[in-house]
């Protein structure tokens, strides 16, 4: 029976020449913007105006790296977004998950559930405006500290309902035989639910970590001189008379590698998160 | 009863424990600057004048913001062209992507990541990357329309994207940003469409399409008010692309709403000004989440 021609959607050859067609316009369209930042991030200064522009740069070179990361301070931009990214993921990752387990395991009613997705769909603007008054009041505008706590206010509501689907998948049976072995509910989560959704735990906080590393208002919002995450370098480069084409490229290419490798890897998790658990499926 | 009475105070503090550390956070980053938030509004504060002590005006700066803010409409109007010409595309070709991704072809695997990419940008590097694209000369979109007569025949010559099209620019990019969103969405909801069904239409005579009309279409219908939601709220924090690309401008011809709070913040200073257009943009937000949820006859349920 496996035999029998497998229905397959449109059989006709006009129907697949479209097919190919718009896959092809859709690839170049995806694609292209991509590799046009690629190569210029490796063109020669001479070639950034060079009229016809070229599709290819001759000869690559790095120089445009070595200006990016050490005269215009991109280094430092990469590396405080990565403090950031890194002190903002484990904040709302362990506080996440905690919660993410009490949600998964206990029943707490509908309105709490809706009052933690809310802030998904609250703008930053409302917030930043805020923030900005009060972390000038603390002293804490320009600091690590406050656009870590800043971005708790779309991470932390993300990291809750991920952990939340994610341990729903993790058997109850299994608490239950721990706890019927002597540990408290929090032992039982500690020792048997965690370990093993370890790889849940990873992903959660690699998206995390991204979300964070891509911000862009709230950081414009509180950061000045001493603190200036890459998005932040981004607008300042790529702005005024003279723009350094090459020079922006290249930092902004850098600075996309580590979100590009998680959704190349995690993308199947993404869509729990993005949708807070209202689309199953993968 | 006591057993039971202990068993219950027993999950209560467990409850507790887990759920307190996150709550207070959350009261701390959320609350407390919401409320800040409406409190502002309700006051005259302008950094500018760092001699005047911000002092209670009541609802005036809503009067303002109501009754004589033309840029604010402007503001308004732009993100709901923002909305209109760049959401329905998404999902059309967000579809249209997962569909093929679904029934599959040669190089499925490969160019996958390309069609994500995007999704995982920031704002700013998108911005970026398309302003490198439209940039006049220096653009590799300038070079094509010049080679393939496009400026002549569809523009009557050689115009400045980003000047003369703003909103068109802002567009294109933000469909190349949330285009993926879609269609991951989609292409995980399809997989969820049971193959049988399919199949076994199919074999009762029915088309491929009528196929995905009748049985895969009503079966994606709530993911597909899923995404749109999340996508129409998302048009309200549009900042990143705009900030970069255009700066809102020229003038104020691209300027949408996001960006006019943070130019009234931190180009005017005026504090109080911009507190009170977020709050409005949050309950023009929940006015449109409402209408919304009621056209889908959407519920929110908890989900999981």
């Amino acid at each position: 029976m496996r035999r029998k021609a497998k229905p397959t959607y449109g059989g006709s050859l006009a129907f697949k020449i479209g097919k190919y067609l718009f896959l092809i316009v859709a690839f170049v369209f995806f694609a292209f913007p991509l590799y046009w930042m690629v190569i210029t991030a490796f063109k020669p200064e001479q070639e950034w105006t060079a009229f016809p522009p070229l599709f290819f740069p001759a000869p690559p070179t790095l120089k445009n790296f070595y200006e990016g990361l050490f005269l215009m301070h991109g280094l430092k931009g990469i590396m405080d977004s990565a403090i950031i990214a890194t002190g903002n993921m484990a904040l709302t990752l362990s506080l996440g998950m905690l919660a993410g387990y009490a949600f998964s395991r206990f029943r707490l009613g509908e309105n709490l559930a809706f009052f933690i997705l809310s802030q998904r769909f609250a703008p930053p603007a409302a917030f930043a405006v805020a923030f900005f008054i009060l972390f000038d009041k603390l002293g804490l505008l320009d600091t690590y500290i406050a656009i870590i706590l800043a971005h708790t206010t779309f991470n932390l509501p993300f990291a809750v309902w991920l952990m939340k689907t994610y341990f729903d998948g993790v058997p109850r049976a299994l608490d239950e035989a721990a706890m019927m072995d002597g540990c408290s509910p929090l032992g039982a989560f500690f020792r048997v639910v965690l370990p093993i959704s370890t790889p849940g735990v990873i992903a959660t906080g690699a998206l995390l970590f991204m979300f964070s590393w891509n911000e862009f208002l709230l950081a414009l919002f509180l950061s000045r001189t001493a603190v200036t995450p890459f998005v932040v370098l981004i607008p300042k480069f790529y702005g005024g008379h003279d723009i350094l084409y090459g020079v922006v490229s290249a930092v902004a290419f850098l600075a996309s590698i580590p979100p590009i490798v998680i959704i190349t890897l995690l993308h199947k998790y993404l869509v729990r998160g993005l949708t807070l658990g209202y689309v199953k499926g993968v | 009863m006591p057993r039971i009475r202990k068993k219950k105070n027993y999950t209560r503090k467990y409850v507790l424990i887990l759920l307190l550390p996150g709550l207070i956070l959350l009261v701390a980053v959320v609350i407390f600057p919401f409320l800040y938030t409406l409190w502002l509004s309700f006051l005259r504060w302008n950094l500018r004048f760092s001699w005047a002590k911000p002092h209670f005006i009541g609802l005036e700066n809503y009067k303002n913001a109501i009754l004589s803010d033309p840029r604010f409409y402007n503001s308004l109007e732009k993100t709901f062209y923002l909305m209109a010409g760049a959401v329905p595309i998404e999902l059309l070709l967000g579809l249209g992507l997962a569909l093929l991704f679904h029934t599959g072809f040669p190089g499925k695997r490969i160019t996958m990541p390309f069609f994500l990419i995007p999704l995982a940008l920031s704002g700013a590097v998108v911005g970026l990357i398309w302003g490198l694209i439209f940039v006049l000369t220096y653009g590799p979109l300038d070079y094509i329309f010049q080679v393939t007569g496009i400026w002549r025949f569809v523009f009557g010559g050689r115009v400045d994207l980003l000047i003369s099209h703003p909103m068109g620019c802002i567009i294109t990019a933000d469909i190349w940003q949330w285009t993926p969103f879609f269609f991951i969405i989609l292409l995980a909801a399809l997989s969820s469409v049971p193959k049988d069904l399919m199949e076994a239409a199919m074999m009762d005579g029915a088309s491929s399409t009528q196929a995905f009309r009748y049985i895969a279409l009503p079966m994606l219908k709530p993911a597909i008010a899923v995404a749109l939601i999340i996508r129409m709220i998302d048009v309200f924090k549009t900042f990143g692309v705009p900030f970069v690309m255009t700066k809102g401008g020229p003038g104020y011809a691209s300027e949408v709403v996001s960006l006019y709070i943070y130019n009234e913040a931190l180009q005017y200073l005026d504090i109080a000004y911009a507190a009170t257009l977020s709050v409005i943009v949050i309950v023009i937000i929940i006015v449109f989440l409402n209408a919304f949820m009621k056209a889908f006859r959407f519920k929110f349920t908890g989900g999981g």
